[in-house]
């Protein structure tokens, strides 16, 4: 058996052992183990299992992790969402569809703070979901805005899958972040329109609110000013070069719990919630970088990635013919498969292919990212509608399902912009940091 | 027990996490207001890190919470589900373990060589503690998993009262 075969068998049995409900990190480790001494013999065990685990969870780059996790554990329960939910309400609640818009503006401003879909999604899902029913929303559209809007979290920085990625790939997370705002305001712009036209389709699902006096609109935008305060301390410090990312996102962490602290909701409950929800997110992150570490070796040393690069073009296929094929492939697996584990398990073949296409690595990132967080809001793995219809009690998954038809074709429409104008992605790291 | 002790030992280890916010906060705090640094500050912030996330893993074992995909296995009988749960606890044991003692071999030669870390020095094996205690105390959970599910069954199950982790 070729080293190729041995690699193609070890990643379909990788995807059978996921299937089974093997934890993604061990499937990895598994199938890295069994093909690595399958082609390079037992005595590479000892180099695979007792140097690449430590080497891959040991880099400084690496802290900026958990720091950026607990930032986003702070701001989801230091009352962040409300404000922001209530400040946007205020200013654009009496638009068509406007209280969902606010949603989507609502999760966009909070995506800032926190790197989380989920978090993302559940935080704002408890503010935004009881003040939209209450003024007679339909559910599809509630659950919709808040599912999309959750989406938000990783595709506006500091999102915590393109700091993996940067590290992965070893981009500079501070690029990575800078490529990711436009798309990740595009995405909350596009988020708008679709739920505007919804609402000109359907006026019953969206009934208007009364617009506010200036006094209450100028009161609202004050009430945003904590977050955009964090959201530039973090961010212009990375871009001006007074911090380094870790440094920055110790920052964040800091002025969420200052600012948790100030609300009064720095209670003993808060923080240990908070605290565990760090503990547990960095776990299973650095579990599965475990996993890769040993996955990634078996993949290098099968030539598998050189091989479909030789594939790929003795098919002769134009490059960006071989990218949407790529993304096709992201836009299936994220229907199965969550996006860390997504693109853990992809990048070493896909990666190396799309570089030696000459295309650019923070582009794709951006793209890949974008992809992904699709994934987010597709059934029958669709995270963010499970949090939904958790949250909300009364909600069905079916529903909120139903309700994302419109967001989804926002997120296609704005991967093919993103596709079509590399410069939406890559003009501001270009134009700030060379 | 298992998974009360696991909870414990992560929440002490992200004590770690708010340490390297510290630490990090007063390096830059002492950078701004002059040429004053808190000395090896990225050294020290990874060993926090890697006691904070070393820690948390078993956490995630004792308790289901690692990335698992069970769309497929939902749908299967239950007996079925349960050994599909023993062989992934059975083979997270395997993989744990296999990565503790060849780290372990590994971590050895390091400290019998003296490494040290390159700013201020620190011995690599500090480094090489939480992470050799967090893969052998996730090995310790894989186990327990496995061993809990063969005697009761999966959580809410006909035995599940009876569960101890």
């Amino acid at each position: 058996m070729s080293s190729a075969a041995i690699g193609l068998a070890g990643v379909i049995s990788l995807l059978v052992l996921i299937a089974l409900r093997v934890p993604v990190a061990i499937a990895m480790g598994i199938v890295g183990i069994v093909g690595g001494v399958a082609i390079n013999g037992w005595f590479s065990l000892g180099f695979v299992l007792g140097s690449q685990p430590f080497v891959t969870v040991f880099p400084y780059t690496l802290s900026v992790i958990p720091l950026f996790v607990l930032m986003g554990a702070f701001a989801a329960r230091a009352g962040l969402s409300a404000s922001l939910f209530s400040s946007l309400h205020a200013l654009i609640g009496h638009w068509r569809g406007g209280l969902a818009s606010a949603t989507v503006g609502a999760c966009a401003l909070f995506g800032s703070v926190c790197g989380s879909s989920l978090a993302t999604a559940a935080t704002m899902a408890r503010v935004a979901i009881p003040e939209m029913r209450a003024v007679g929303y339909d559910d599809r559209l509630t659950a919709g805005s808040v599912a999309a809007g959750g989406t938000l979290g990783i595709l506006i920085p500091p999102s915590i899958i393109m700091v993996i990625y940067a590290i992965m790939t070893e981009q500079s997370i501070g690029r990575m972040f800078l490529a990711g705002l436009i798309p990740g305001c595009l995405a909350a712009g596009l988020y708008m329109l679709a739920v505007y036209l919804v609402a000109r389709l359907r006026p019953g699902s969206a009934p208007r609110a009364p617009r506010l006096g200036t006094a209450e609109r100028i009161r609202a935008i004050r009430e945003m000013a904590p977050v955009l305060v964090l959201f530039v301390a973090v961010m212009g410090s990375i871009y001006f070069g007074i911090a380094s990312p870790t440094e920055a996102a110790a920052v964040g962490a800091f002025g969420a719990i200052v600012l948790a602290a100030m609300r009064g909701r720095l209670t003993i409950e808060v923080i240990r919630e908070s605290l565990m929800e760090t503990a547990v997110t960095t776990g299973m992150i650095f579990m599965i970088l475990v996993g890769t570490s040993v996955l990634q070796f078996f993949i290098e040393t099968s030539t598998l990635p050189q091989l479909l690069l030789e594939w790929i073009r003795s098919l002769n296929m134009p490059p960006i013919g071989v990218l949407v094929l790529i993304l096709m492939v992201y836009v299936v697996l994220g229907c199965f498969l969550d996006s860390l584990s997504m693109l853990l398990i992809t990048l070493p073949i896909f990666f190396p292919l799309v570089t030696s296409l000459g295309y650019d690595p923070i582009w794709f990132g951006i793209l890949v990212t974008s992809v992904a967080e699709i994934g987010l809001i597709t059934p029958p793995v669709g995270m963010n509608l499970f949090v939904i219809a958790s949250v909300s009690g009364s909600i069905r998954f079916e529903t909120a399902a139903v309700g994302v038809v419109p967001f989804l074709m926002a997120d296609f429409v704005r991967v093919v912009l993103l596709v079509a104008f590399p410069a939406i992605t890559l003009l501001l790291p270009r134009l700030l940091m060379g | 027990m298992m998974t009360w002790a696991m909870r414990l030992l992560a929440l002490a280890g992200t004590t770690a996490f708010l340490a390297a916010v510290a630490l990090t906060m007063i390096d830059i705090a002492l950078r701004s207001v002059g040429t004053g640094t808190v000395p090896g500050v990225v050294d020290l912030v990874q060993v926090c890190v890697m006691i904070g996330a070393m820690l948390a893993i078993p956490y995630g074992f004792a308790s289901d919470q690692h990335v698992a995909i069970d769309l497929f296995t939902d749908q299967m009988p239950r007996k079925v589900q349960v050994w599909l749960r023993i062989l992934a606890a059975l083979l997270g044991c395997v993989f744990l373990a296999g990565v503790f003692w060849f780290s372990l071999q590994q971590a050895m030669v390091e400290y019998a060589g003296g490494d040290r870390s390159q700013t201020i020095g620190i011995p690599m094996i500090w480094y090489w503690v939480p992470f050799l205690a967090g893969i052998a105390l996730s090995a310790l959970a894989t186990l327990f998993v496995a061993l809990d599910l063969i005697r009761h069954g999966l959580p809410g199950g006909p035995h599940a009262a009876e569960s101890s982790t």
